[in-house]
């Protein structure tokens, strides 16, 4: 096992240090950015805003740094929300539940569970108000206390639900592959989305979340048309490797081993024309969100 | 010892010279079996076998197998032959099953494509395995395939036949999930245990390859869930060594004693 291990390990890095250079040179190239100029729009996710200040303060560095939109976490002051919207003129495309870790849809409690359901609800109501047309949900999480097929019938089982609402507003809820241990094939992520025979419901999808374990350009492709909203985030499978499993994050994007061109091949196959949301960090800062949109664009040119 | 499981070792982590000589190894080791790659020379093996009364546990056509979802049909052609020849050296041999790794999700192979051309592959072996009495067990591994045990079962039941079931391994799981778990949802699909440590606090601190370079019952495998798991779907299958990790500086003899210890302990958690 271990020899095995070790020759694919082995081959993978080869593989891996022939392809970084060429991402890199292909998103510099201005001539190759032109060719393939992606009509996708430009989002942050809010929770990875560092700038300092009132909501209004952080719409305007967002706006000021170039992007289109931004993706709002639920339960904060709506008002507050939609004064520094449309005041900024930002757009705001998806919502992001606050409590979909803290109380997952896939806890042992049937009180938590129902909880989650509520934020879940709330989280709906939020999206409609601002004009989101999805919300982000984390479908559960499997643990040690919660395996993985109590987590499959549970988090269906809640979900359904909130159906009726989401129906009833238009908002669809967007499930996200996160490190939550569940949903890990992407055959299987799609057979969950497509058991709720429902059009309100499809997947959020990560594109750095899935390095560690599969190729994001293979969940693109499977998951097609479920595809609401796309997360662009990067992940440094090299310093996985050597430095320990979560520092494979600690990368910016254009930096680690995501084959952007791929990505975004298999994002035009399937006719994605949504939005692309920046989920990294760097965000701290005026300067730092304009270089997560330099950043983005060159992605969105690969 | 309160369970009723056999303790095997994967051959190459036996040491010896000859075939004869490891599977002496073993058997002063204290092993029951020997689980050997397959291809090797059946006659050496079986000599060794019924000189040592050490059985072989299972084949392991483990590396031949990844080639199951090759690109290439001339590749998956020879994948399939390769594990042919490995049930009919089961056969011989007196071993239940084959370790089959259920091919391999790369850069250039998606994880649809590897389904279908593993069933499809495997599906070719079925009547000969059927016909033979030995089982096909496919491996969790490392190879980025069949990530959700609730997938891993459906997989085996799709083949809707009795001689395709599972090999579980123990370390390869925590990486992403939780043994215990696995077992309990694959249940009597079980076929074999392999027995493997791994540490969730290397791989976080060190490395993620770093998870293998730790002892038995030192690593994050929580043994007595695991072993519950094992006793509540009544498994009485061997229990194989296949360790991933060797300590620095050790006597190879010395060292299979050890870990032969190690897996009593295990066994009677």
């Amino acid at each position: 096992m271990q020899r095995r291990e070790f020759l694919k390990t082995g081959a993978g890095a080869l593989a891996l240090a022939a392809l970084a250079p060429h991402v890199l040179a292909e998103a510099g190239n201005p001539s190759a950015a032109a060719a393939v100029k992606r009509p996708l729009k430009r989002g942050i996710m809010w929770a990875t805003v560092g700038v300092k200040g009132t909501v209004l303060e952080k719409m305007k560095a967002i706006k000021e740094a170039g992007f289109d939109g931004v993706e709002m976490m639920s339960h904060m002051d709506a008002d507050e929300v939609l004064r520094a919207r449309d005041a900024t003129g930002l757009l705001i495309p998806s919502v992001c539940g606050r409590d979909h870790w803290g109380k997952p849809l896939t806890h042992p409690d049937p009180k938590v569970r129902a909880e989650g359901v509520e934020a879940l609800k709330q989280t709906l109501r939020d999206a409609k108000r601002y004009g989101a047309s999805s919300v982000l949900l984390v479908p559960g999480v499997v643990s040690k206390e919660v395996a993985y097929n109590e987590a499959y019938e549970r988090s269906q089982a809640e979900i359904r639900k909130a159906l009726p609402l989401a129906q009833e507003l238009g908002v669809s809820i967007a499930i996200e592959n996160v490190w939550n241990h569940f949903l890990l094939s992407p055959l299987e992520a799609a057979r969950y989305v497509d058991e709720f025979n429902s059009p309100a419901v499809g997947w959020q999808f990560d594109v750095g979340n899935i390095l560690n374990y599969g190729w994001p350009e293979q969940w693109i492709r499977i998951l097609g048309p479920r595809i609401k909203v796309i997360h662009i985030k990067e992940f440094s499978r090299k310093r996985r490797d050597n430095e320990g499993l979560w520092k494979g994050f600690e990368v910016k994007l254009l930096e680690g081993d995501n084959n952007w061109p791929a990505v975004m091949k298999a994002v035009d196959e399937i006719g994605y024309r949504g939005w692309a949301i920046t989920e990294q960090g760097g965000g701290d800062s005026p300067e730092g969100l304009k270089d997560l949109v330099v950043r983005l664009d060159k992605i969105l040119a690969a | 010892m309160k369970r009723n499981l056999k303790k095997g070792i994967w051959y190459t982590s036996v040491p010896g010279g000859t075939v004869l000589e490891k599977f002496q190894a073993a058997k002063a080791a204290g092993f029951d079996g020997v689980e050997p790659p397959s291809h090797l020379n059946q006659e050496e093996i079986l000599r060794a076998r019924d000189e040592t009364g050490v059985a072989v546990c299972s084949v392991s056509c483990g590396g031949p197998t990844r080639d199951l979802s090759h690109p290439d049909a001339a590749k998956r052609a020879e994948a399939v032959k390769s594990l042919e020849q490995a049930v009919r050296e089961a056969k011989r041999y007196g071993a239940a099953s084959v370790l089959v790794v259920p091919g391999a999700v790369t850069g250039q192979i998606s994880y649809a494509e590897t389904y279908q051309r593993v069933q499809e592959s495997v599906r070719k072996v079925v009547p000969l395995a059927e016909e033979l009495g030995v089982r096909l067990a496919f491996e969790n591994v490392w190879n980025y395939f069949l990530l959700s045990p609730m997938e891993a079962a459906r997989f085996v039941d799709e083949f809707r036949s009795p001689a395709v079931r599972w090999q579980f391994d123990v370390g390869n799981i925590l990486n992403f999930g939780w043994p215990e778990h696995w077992i309990r949802i694959l249940g009597p699909r079980i076929q074999t245990l392999h027995v493997k440590e791994f540490s969730r606090k290397k791989r976080d601190g060190e490395g993620l390859w770093k998870g293998f370079a730790v002892e038995y019952l030192e690593g994050d495998n929580d043994w007595p869930a695991v072993m519950k798991a094992v006793d509540e779907i009544g498994y009485t299958g061997w229990a194989t060594l296949e360790p991933a990790w060797v300590p620095p500086d050790v006597d190879p003899v010395a060292r299979l004693r050890q870990i032969s210890e190690k897996l009593d302990r295990i066994i009677a958690i």
